[in-house]
């Protein structure tokens, strides 16, 4: 995994403040702590198709098909607590695999 | 004693008199450290709350200086009564904010949610402390229209405790259909449109041309997603109603330009608000979750979680003409739907799972759903409008009237049961 790299990751929910702000906030502490480098920015979700391209990974409140060419992670574990550190692990899988395309 | 009586109303007075941009920094800052936050982080999440509340103020002007005149120049053009226009959460927020029991909505809800599960009365753990936000708007409108503060907290404690309660009867589908185990709504949005759609889905699948038509999710995501872009259909609603209103075709496109940043700029402002409040919601989280472990609760989120199902944003998407030809032919509307026109997909997010995700029954209920809500917002819009100019907001040129479309249903329903006492209007 590249440590220099920043990851741009969009947190999508339906409004674009609460809920993908909340889970880019806990996304980020937690990426941090395994040192890897992101810029979240919340998105919501009937903005999502023109920005798409413009991010590494969407990590979504619920899982949203995958059509933007672009990786999709489901991330209500992220608030929840269940489930959080297999997204996690999903989550950074999915980065690895960025930075190994390009 | 009285002096003592009359320096605690002083004091209350005095508070008052600092307005929501200084009272909810310096009461979240307090509420910080009772959650156990170090005081300098609690500072700043305070502060930001405060730094967001101004920027959203600073919204409101912008919005009532191009969408006052432009409802106007539709009603005298047109003669459509579209006279109220819809501001969006620029009324919710200071409205909610300007009331000093706003600033402990979060532990209050908390206790009413705490109360419930002692009592087995909900399943639901709600850890998303943006649900008491409609709650408390509930008992905005309902202290505005009694003038009581006890009956303001009734009205707060019904909606928490109905959304709770429906949030529960609900999960049922959000687990099936959104493939969610464990989660649920507890919203006050979400949990009465969730009532509504109850009775359609019975509906829907005794009538045969319905039960069975829908529509390939993935194919319709790409082709209507990009339209479904909130700044461009702002563009595209703007100037269209500026020709409508009779507007040149500079103006036209200036008050495009203004409406897309409108729908851009409003949720920028409550993010930088939101944001100060992520460490108190993440302090409750942790709290009510060791307290009572989601494996046997339901865990309460925000429906925006279901207005993020495939299913739901495509919906959004056809709502939104769908919405705007509504306004103009639905009898004793007078709301013209604008800032909240980015926000369709909430009516919809819980009766998509009820609906099994198809497209074709939640459009037809959505259409209806908004309906209602065109309705409430135009009813509702005086009482609105009086607490908003109470709280200091911006009141457009020219307009009498200001409401939302994403007015929320449960403070209607409370308002209008406490107006049955005050003399039936709002």
């Amino acid at each position: 995994m590249d440590s220099n790299k920043v990851y741009k990751i969009a947190s999508v929910c339906g409004a674009g403040y609460a809920t993908s702000g909340w889970i880019a906030a806990r996304l980020n502490d937690a990426l941090q702590l395994k040192g890897i480098k992101a810029e979240i920015t919340e998105v919501k979700v009937v903005d999502l198709a023109l920005v798409a391209a413009n991010f590494d990974l969407i990590v979504s409140a619920s899982m949203l098909s995958d059509i933007y060419n672009v990786p999709v992670v489901a991330s209500s574990s992220i608030i929840t607590g269940i489930g959080f550190d297999e997204t996690l692990e999903i989550i950074i899988k999915k980065l690895e695999e960025v930075s190994d395309k390009k | 004693m009285s002096e003592i009586a009359n320096a605690i109303s002083v004091f209350f007075g005095w508070i008052n008199s600092l307005g929501a941009t200084v009272m909810l920094p310096i009461a979240l800052f307090l509420i910080g450290i009772a959650f156990g936050l170090k005081p300098a982080q609690s500072f700043v999440n305070g502060l930001r709350v405060g730094i967001g509340f101004y920027g959203l103020n600073l919204m409101t002007g912008a919005i009532a200086s191009t969408v006052g005149p432009l409802a106007n120049a539709l009603v005298e053009r047109t003669g459509l009564a579209l006279s109220i226009p819809d501001v969006g959460v620029a009324v919710h927020f200071p409205i909610t904010f300007s009331l000093t029991a706003a600033a402990f909505m979060i532990p209050l809800g908390i206790l009413v949610n705490v109360v419930m599960l002692l009592l087995k009365l909900t399943k639901t753990v709600d850890i998303d402390v943006w649900n008491f936000w409609p709650s408390m708007f509930s008992w905005a409108c309902v202290q505005g229209l009694t003038g009581s503060a006890f009956y303001g907290f009734l009205a707060f404690v019904f909606t928490v405790a109905i959304s709770l309660v429906l949030g529960d009867m609900q999960a049922k589908y959000i687990e099936k259909y959104y493939n969610m185990p464990g989660i649920s709504f507890p919203h006050p949005f979400s949990s009465f449109f969730g009532l509504l759609a109850w009775p359609f889905m019975w509906l829907f699948d005794r009538i045969p041309g319905i039960k069975d038509w829908n529509a390939d999710i993935d194919s319709l995501q790409k082709k209507i997603g990009p339209l479904g872009n909130s700044t461009v259909f702002g563009l595209v609603i703007g100037i269209g109603l500026s020709f409508l209103g009779g507007y040149d075709v500079i103006k036209a496109l200036q008050t495009g330009v203004v409406v897309a940043a409108i729908l851009l700029l409003l949720p920028e402002m409550l993010k930088v608000l939101m944001s100060g409040l992520f460490p108190i919601s993440e302090a409750a989280r942790k709290w009510l979750t060791q307290r009572f472990p989601g494996r046997e609760f339901y865990i309460g989120l925000d429906c925006a979680v279901g207005v993020a199902q495939p299913s739901a944003v495509i919906v959004a998407v056809l709502l939104i003409p769908i919405t705007l030809v509504m306004a103009t032919i639905l009898p004793g509307n007078k709301l013209l739907p604008l800032a909240d026109l980015a926000y369709l997909g909430f009516w919809v997010a819980m009766p998509m799972a009820m609906f099994k995700n198809n497209i074709v029954k939640g459009v037809l209920f959505g259409a209806f759903a908004i309906g209602v809500s065109m309705l409430m917002a135009t009813s509702i819009a005086p009482l609105v409008t009086r607490l908003a100019v109470e709280a200091g907001t911006t009141i457009p040129e020219g307009v009498s009237q200001i409401s939302m479309l994403t007015v929320y249903p449960w403070a209607w329903v409370t308002t209008w049961f406490s107006s049955l006492f005050t003399g039936g209007i709002f």
